[in-house]
């Protein structure tokens, strides 16, 4: 069967069409779309959406809050913002350990926002090296999303990069991977407000769970050392330093953390001897947050309710002040929880 | 340098650029260069043993010719694979059977200390192994003439795109193709070559590479469900078949742009009807090698029925064994010799029909069974231990969708989907027709199609094809 010139060409033409077509379906689909399938998991995903978004509107924020989902759930950054005439945004990671906070806050969060001021969120958890957090760092910086966003200094990556710039289809075409997230994106849209309104999971208030009190203090606080996490937040705040950013330690509030839970103060001495380290080589300063909410305004004994949110935002802004005054290490008012436990 | 890589797209071209300038005889030579070079991309330091087994049966092979003596040909053809064979079991097996030793010596009581060596595995070296092992055959049954050429038939040994993972060629059908000048592809040619090889990057890059994901999630569910399995075992059938069949067309395709053809490796082996029709489908270029070197050897047929059903599950166990150095490996060859044994003996002239039929829908019960008898078997190729293997398996019995998202689903069914569709219309229409048969402007809408896909599933880090680990 021979094709004629003009069938050729309607071919080619055909063929141009298509891939244009493709091109321009790509471009009204792309505010919808989430970076869904890009980053390991959704609450990562949605983050990145969030900050992406948030960087679309602002050229940079003043405070960045940072940490893992305990500070995602403690700090309201609207309210923080608006009490103390800052921008703000919370860039916690959910499911984060300080080996992860390094490359999240470094390059994401700092060329996203350009933060003058990182709060880093921390509990004793953050700094256990056998967290089982441990293995959401490899997947973190080997994902599709982080490669995308760092710089991939590979030919590949320069080819990538020099595409996305001019193609929406090659900008989208990772979360085109997951068609269940795509539907769902192009039906309900994603969440670009970095900060969202607070929202009690369903079930609501699980302060008294005790499953919840068992079960991590033996899978997550076993064998506790807290050398590579120590180094590695070191790490994260001197680099943060390098690039112009100043850090502030935030203690978050805590329950059981080290005093009832952990048989035996050992690693409460572990946990506090890191911190100490940290505080002495990066001259830090610190904020301390962990005697401030009532155990009724835990959701599930490490995350704050709305309630508990909404409290801990309004007792930082005092501390905040202080410590923009100067203080090294800054208390926030203590409500003695700790004798509030059964 | 895989087929899915930016350096191979960029080295085809000018090697093909390069090629149409010169004069046949120059052409060879350059291709043997390309060829050296493709293959020193991984590894150069491997060079000197494919050069070292191309000399070998090349000088062996004209051994074999000269003499009339049978007891001397018959000694040349002996050390001849003896020394091929020992370079594979060498490099491929020694590990494995130290470490097997190892542990029949420990679980009988004894200290098993035989010294296991870690070697990094040649490329391509079961493949181009068993390139030449068939030219050497081939000469000593006298069913060809050896070339006095060494370029030429060096080039046989060495021809990039059939170097690492095949088809495996055969010498009476490739040389003859090398020795003589060859013509410029038609037009209809290059579309087809053009076809084969986007058709065999699709199938590579947005059905395997997409599927491969889902796959390794199914396959390392702590607890595996029906669902799991069913997507993990009918995931990897498509990965499989997506994977190696993809890397044969692109090597077809790019062999075809040089005006030589190769051997066709699949004939829609999912659309078969039995276990047997399915290994007249599937890596045909390995099943019909084992068929000709190995079970006529062993006697084939001729020794009545106990012998052929022996004959069949022997040669299915080293074609397993042939795979990779695992038990996983020789437990699949093992099935499928059961499995092909047992259909023998059920309906012992099932596979004697000569064409591969026109799939009808009464055919839809038999291709269902002949599928999942097969997946089934693919849980044993891709576990990495029988435990892991029994233990995907033991997922059919738990009824639960639990561990599957709807991803997982719309990714393997809509993959499983295409491949039967694609594979139906080349049955029932025939390859070659598809493409030039069709509208022009249906073909631009399906290279269009395919294109999209592509650029939709590319990007990382590229995923090597399966075959290159054998």
């Amino acid at each position: 069967v021979r094709t004629t010139r003009t069938q050729k060409v309607l071919a080619g033409a055909a063929l141009l069409t298509c891939l244009l077509s493709a091109e321009i379906a790509a471009r009204a689909m792309e505010p919808r779309l989430s970076s869904a399938g890009t980053w390991p998991d959704g609450a990562i995903s949605d983050q990145y959406d969030a900050l992406t978004g948030l960087s679309r509107r602002v050229d940079r924020v003043d405070v960045a809050f940072a940490g893992s989902s305990m500070t995602k759930r403690a700090i309201d950054a609207n309210v923080f913002a608006s009490r103390t005439h800052t921008t703000a945004v919370n860039a916690a990671l959910p499911g984060s350990s300080n080996v992860m906070l390094g490359p999240w806050l470094i390059h994401v969060v700092v060329p996203l926002l350009h933060p003058k001021t990182v709060v880093i969120g921390i509990d004793g958890r953050d700094f256990n090296d056998r967290t089982a957090h441990n293995g959401s760092y490899a997947t973190l910086v080997t994902s599709p999303g982080y490669l995308q966003h760092t710089e991939d200094d590979s030919f590949l990556g320069h080819l990538d990069r020099a595409f996305s710039e001019r193609s929406a289809l090659i900008r989208v075409r990772r979360s085109l991977r997951t068609p269940a997230n795509v539907v769902r994106a192009l039906t309900t849209g994603p969440e670009l407000e970095a900060d969202s309104k607070c929202r009690e999971k369903v079930g609501g208030n699980t302060g008294n769970n005790e499953r919840f009190l068992d079960r991590y203090p033996k899978s997550w606080l076993k064998t506790y050392t807290a050398t590579s996490q120590t180094r590695a937040i070191v790490d994260a705040i001197e680099g943060l330093e390098a690039r112009g950013v100043s850090v502030v330690l935030l203690r978050l509030p805590s329950i059981y953390d080290y005093v009832r839970a952990r048989p035996g103060e050992d690693d409460v001495e572990v946990y506090e001897a890191a911190l100490e380290r940290v505080v002495d080589e990066t001259g830090v300063a610190v904020i301390d947050g962990r005697k401030t909410i009532p155990l009724g305004q835990f959701r599930d004994r490490l995350h704050l309710t709305c309630e508990g949110m909404a409290t801990f935002t309004r007792l930082l802004v005092g501390g905040w002040e202080d410590s923009d005054a100067g203080a090294a290490t800054v208390a926030l008012p203590s409500t003695n929880i700790l004798d509030e436990q059964p | 340098m895989t087929f899915n890589s930016i350096q191979y797209a960029l080295f085809a071209p000018a090697v093909l650029l390069l090629y149409r300038r010169l004069p046949f005889r120059a052409q060879n030579v350059m291709l043997l260069i390309v060829s050296y070079i493709f293959y020193g991309w991984w590894n150069w330091i491997f060079l000197g043993l494919l050069m070292f087994s191309t000399v070998i049966d090349f000088v062996v092979a004209k051994r074999i010719h000269d003499s009339d003596d049978d007891r001397v040909r018959k000694r040349w053809l002996v050390a001849a694979i003896s020394v091929q064979i020992g370079i594979l079991a060498f490099f491929k097996y020694a590990g494995f059977f130290a470490e097997s030793a190892n542990a029949a010596l420990q679980r009988l009581g004894l200290e098993g200390n035989i010294h296991v060596l870690r070697i990094l595995l040649p490329v391509g070296i079961s493949f181009y192994t068993f390139h030449t092992i068939s030219y050497t055959f081939d000469v000593y049954r006298r069913r060809m003439e050896p070339t006095d050429n060494f370029v030429d038939f060096a080039l046989f040994v060495a021809f990039f795109p059939q170097l690492v993972a095949g088809p495996i060629a055969r010498a009476r059908m490739l040389l003859p193709q090398l020795a003589r000048p060859r013509r410029n592809p038609s037009s209809v040619q290059y579309q087809s070559a053009i076809a084969l090889i986007l058709f065999g990057l699709f199938k590579k890059v947005a059905l395997a590479d997409a599927v491969a994901p889902v796959v390794d999630t199914m396959f390392a569910a702590k607890t595996p469900t029906l669902l799991t399995t069913v997507i993990g075992a009918w995931g990897f059938a498509v990965q499989i078949y997506a994977d190696f069949s993809g890397y044969t067309d692109i090597a077809r395709g790019t062999s075809r742009l040089f005006g030589i053809e190769l051997m066709r490796n699949f004939e829609q082996p999912y659309l078969s009807r039995n276990i047997t029709e399915f290994w007249r489908t599937w890596h045909i270029s390995l099943s019909t090698w084992l068929r000709d070197y190995l079970y006529i050897p062993l006697g084939g047929n001729q020794g009545g029925r106990f012998a052929t059903y022996r004959n069949l599950f022997i040669t299915m166990l080293l074609g397993g064994l042939w795979h990779g150095a695992a038990l996983t490996f020789i437990v699949w060859g093992g099935i499928h010799g059961v499995l092909l044994a047992a259909h023998r003996a059920f309906r012992p002239r099932a596979s004697l029909a000569a064409m591969l039929p026109e799939i009808r829908w009464r055919d839809a019960v038999k291709i269902f069974v002949t599928f999942n008898v097969v997946s089934l078997a693919w849980i044993f190729f891709r576990a990495q231990s029988i435990g892991e293997a029994l233990d995907v398996t033991s997922g059919i019995f738990r009824l639960s969708s639990a561990g599957a998202t709807a991803d997982s689903m719309i990714i393997v069914f809509g993959a499983l989907a295409i491949v039967f569709l694609t594979d139906i219309a080349q049955r029932n229409i025939g390859a070659l027709r598809v493409v030039v048969t069709m509208h022009p402007l249906v073909r631009a809408g399906a290279y269009a199609a395919m294109i999209l896909a592509i650029l939709i599933w590319s990007g990382g880090t590229a995923r090597p094809f399966i075959y290159f680990q054998f």
